[in-house]
């Protein structure tokens, strides 16, 4: 795994339980804990970090995944702030992952192993996308949608239609956002 | 002495975690700059591999000759590796029908100097396809690379390259599509893995390279298809003169015994005759005359590819031209069952200046067309006439005529209507007579007249002769009796025919069989006339004529050239020898005694040619 996500996963352990935090996590995982952006790392370092993560947060795998995903977006929006203005809103933005974001991310990482998402609209329009990857980190690809959609100030539903870890071949997540929404609930 | 309160454990714990902290930073800045050197380190290769690629693919577009892009790759991938040398091996020409690699002689700059033995090895050698480094490539098509020489079995100049200090090779073909074009092979003084990056490098550059090799070969093949070209060229050329010439000699061939025939028809005529033999020998001459100038016209037909042709103007009457025609073409139409009819009634000036042979060639060839498309039972009429300066000739026929949409197109050379391919023409007849009227300044063409007959027609210019009347042929008894004649002829039969027209002249004649036998005969006698024809054997008539002349063996003679051969190149080529003029064959009666009458007048006397000295 690229030394990008463990920068990102650091960062939004410290910016919401401070940098001891991350030191505890590190002892625990007994993971080196020195992450270069340009360097790739075992995927065995990530599943230690999140296995101490839940451990000391008393959240399961998956939920830890979807949290990380969630606080990673504004660090990425900090770190690729053309990665976000290019896209007008979340929708946008995530049909765009295997074009845009992916090619980028290729670009500045070469051999970066990114997932591929099928993706495609289903009859009420919301958009159906398949997530392929060996990492079953399919919480994180929520994570990272929910994440979006609160940087885009939009709601989102989001809908784990089948999962690998219930047996399918793959995940399929149905999702659908709504602008309206947030406002309607941030009016009242 | 300051004393410093000894720290908490706090503290003590929280400097031992930003400790650990930096030792992290540290760790992961470290191997940041690694991964940087590495990624700039590979940046460097890609840019050296790309620049060689790019190199070679320049060279491989501006150079011409196949052996010179070869030498350029090869310096460019031995700089770029490092390897001690580099070969081209190319594929032979012959045998043609098996593939065969053969050294270019084409070597990288530096490997002269160390692996001289080796390089005569390499040159004496040959590959097919096979297990050898070459034959390998050219079997696989692909790059083939030998970590150590002395390893390979298959390798067959192992030990001469491994005392020039050689031990591992790779080689790679040019290919021109999937056919290998030709082989380099490059080789190093100590043993290496393969390097598949720069095997796939190096393919790359192979197929530049057969790019080369290609553009090569087909400019070679061009150039073979272009001499190719140029042969077949010279020989139309070539078979063009032989059809010239075929027909200058076939002219020739056939003018001697038609001037024999004429010749004596003349003579004949001049006989006490019945009113009937009269007509018969007048056919004859008729029919010969006419024979003679469709002889003329067929050389002109030779002359027209050249485009030499020029009209001949001479002064003559239509209206009798015409009428010899229709004479002699009246039997012929009879027998089909159709009548000719002459009218010349609007013909205004009786004595024109044209060329006769042409409008009597256009004529014919109108007639003969208006027999061919008439059905029996029906008429033929032809209307000669002056309109306004011209001669216009009509022949109006009873045949179906020509469709308006064909009436441009028939007088096209090959062109005919599918009457006329039923009728069994040449195409050629009409396309004649268009260029004959052409030539003369006129108009030809087709329409019909106000009863609706079909009618063909042509118009051109003509100039009224100056002349009030016709020359009257020169009788003979105008001639001065005895005139010494010496007459050079080899052909019996056209000597036959010269005592038989010269006889009412009453005049000495001669005979000689060639050139030195005339100027034999000058030598012991003197002679008023000198009739010399023109090729014969032993000295032919043009040098006898310039010995004559350069000798003064005949003092006061005439010489005329008697000849077939009166093309303007051949007159200007006997007057240049010193003939006094040219009387070409077969010999017109009238111009003959009017050479005889003008030579009684020049030199009858003495004094006449004391006049001329």
């Amino acid at each position: 795994m690229k030394g990008v996500v463990f920068n990102l996963l650091e960062g939004a352990v410290s910016r919401a339980f401070g940098d001891d935090m991350w030191d505890r996590l590190i002892d625990a995982a007994e993971v080196s804990g020195a992450y270069t952006s340009l360097g790739s790392y075992p995927d065995s370092d990530m599943e230690a970090l999140v296995a101490a993560a839940g451990q000391d947060l008393e959240l399961d795998r998956d939920q830890v995944l979807r949290w990380f995903g969630q606080n990673a977006i504004p660090l990425m929006a900090d770190i690729y702030p053309d990665f976000f203005s290019a896209a007008p809103d979340a929708r946008t933005f995530v049909e765009g992952i295997n074009s845009q974001i992916h090619t980028e991310v290729r670009k500045l990482y070469p051999g970066a192993a990114c997932p591929h998402f099928n993706m495609r609209s289903n009859s009420s329009g919301d958009l159906v996308m398949d997530y392929i990857s060996t990492r079953r980190m399919c919480a994180l690809a929520q994570g990272f949608v929910e994440g979006t959609a609160v940087w885009y100030g939009e709601s989102v539903t989001f809908e784990h239609v089948t999962c690998t870890s219930h047996g399918a071949p793959h995940c399929t997540f149905a999702i659908s956002w709504s602008s309206e929404t947030l406002d309607k609930v941030k009016a009242a | 002495m300051i004393s410093v309160p000894a720290p908490s454990d706090d503290l003590l714990a929280k400097i031992e975690r930003l400790e650990r902290r930096l030792a992290r930073e540290r760790e992961a800045r470290q191997m940041a700059e690694r991964i940087a050197e590495q990624g700039t380190r590979d940046l460097f290769v890609k840019r050296q591999r790309l620049k060689l690629v790019e190199s070679i693919a320049s060279a491989a577009n501006l150079l011409d000759d196949p052996s010179d892009a070869f030498r350029v790759a090869l310096d460019e991938i031995c700089t770029y590796t490092g390897w001690a040398t580099g070969h081209v091996w190319i594929l032979a020409d012959y045998p043609s029908d098996t593939v065969k690699l053969v050294s270019s002689g084409v070597w990288s700059s530096d490997s002269s100097v160390e692996a001289k033995a080796f390089r005569r090895v390499t040159e004496s050698m040959s590959f097919g396809p096979g297990p050898s480094l070459p034959g390998r490539v050219l079997q696989k098509r692909q790059a083939v690379w030998i970590s150590d020489i002395a390893l390979d079995v298959h390798f067959q100049r192992t030990q001469v390259a491994r005392e020039c200090g050689l031990r591992a090779a790779f080689a790679f073909p040019a290919l021109i599509g999937t056919e290998v074009g030709a082989v380099l092979e490059f080789f190093q003084g100590w043993p290496r893995e393969p390097d598949e990056t720069l095997m796939r490098t190096v393919e790359q550059i192979g197929a530049q390279l057969g790019r080369v090799v290609e553009r090569k070969r087909n400019s070679d093949r061009a150039a073979i298809d272009k001499a190719a070209l140029e042969a077949e060229h010279r020989a139309a050329e070539q078979a063009s003169r032989a059809k010239s010439a075929f027909l200058a000699v076939t002219s020739h061939e056939v003018r001697t015994p038609l001037n024999a025939v004429l010749g004596l028809a003349q003579t004949l005529r001049r006989e006490p005759l019945t009113p009937g033999q009269h007509e018969l020998v007048d056919g004859v001459l008729a029919s010969g005359e006419m024979l003679l100038r469709l002889l003329n016209a067929v050389l002109d037909m030779s002359k027209i590819e050249a485009n030499e042709v020029t009209a001949h103007l001479s002064d003559f009457d239509p209206g009798t031209m015409v009428g010899a025609i229709v004479r002699i073409w009246t039997p012929y139409a009879r027998e089909q069952g159709i009548e000719l009819s002459l009218d010349t009634t609007e013909l205004g000036s009786r004595l024109i200046r044209s060329d006769e042979g042409r409008i009597e060639q256009t004529v014919v060839n109108l007639v003969a067309n208006a027999i061919k498309f008439t059905p029996r039972g029906e008429s033929i009429a032809i209307r000669v006439s002056s309109v306004e300066g011209s001669l216009r000739v009509e022949v109006i026929d009873g045949g179906p005529g020509v469709d308006d949409s064909d009436r441009e197109r028939i007088f096209q050379p090959f062109e005919q209507t599918e009457t006329g391919r039923e009728a069994g023409g040449t195409g050629l007849g009409l396309s004649i007579c268009t260029g004959n009227v052409r030539l003369l300044g006129g108009e030809i063409g087709t329409d019909r007249t106000e009863t609706g007959r079909s009618r063909f027609w042509f118009q051109c210019p003509v100039e009224t002769s100056t002349r009030v009347h016709l020359e009257q042929p020169v009788e003979p008894d105008e001639v001065q009796g005895g005139l010494r004649v010496l007459a050079a002829e080899d052909n019996p039969a056209n000597r036959r025919v010269l005592q038989l027209l010269l006889a009412p002249a009453n005049v000495e004649l001669t005979f000689a069989e060639d050139g030195q036998q005339a100027l034999n005969a000058l030598a012991t006698a003197r002679f008023d006339l000198v009739l010399m024809d023109a090729n014969m054997p032993v000295m032919d008539g043009v040098e006898a004529v310039r010995r004559i002349r350069s000798g003064d063996l005949a003092p006061g003679a005439t010489i005329q050239m008697l000849t077939a051969n009166a093309f303007t190149d051949d007159v200007s080529r006997y007057m240049a020898a010193g003939a006094d003029g040219v009387l070409t064959k077969p010999i017109h009666l009238p111009s003959l005694f009017a050479v005889l009458a003008a030579c009684g007048k020049a030199v009858p006397s003495s004094s006449a040619v004391a006049l001329s000295h």
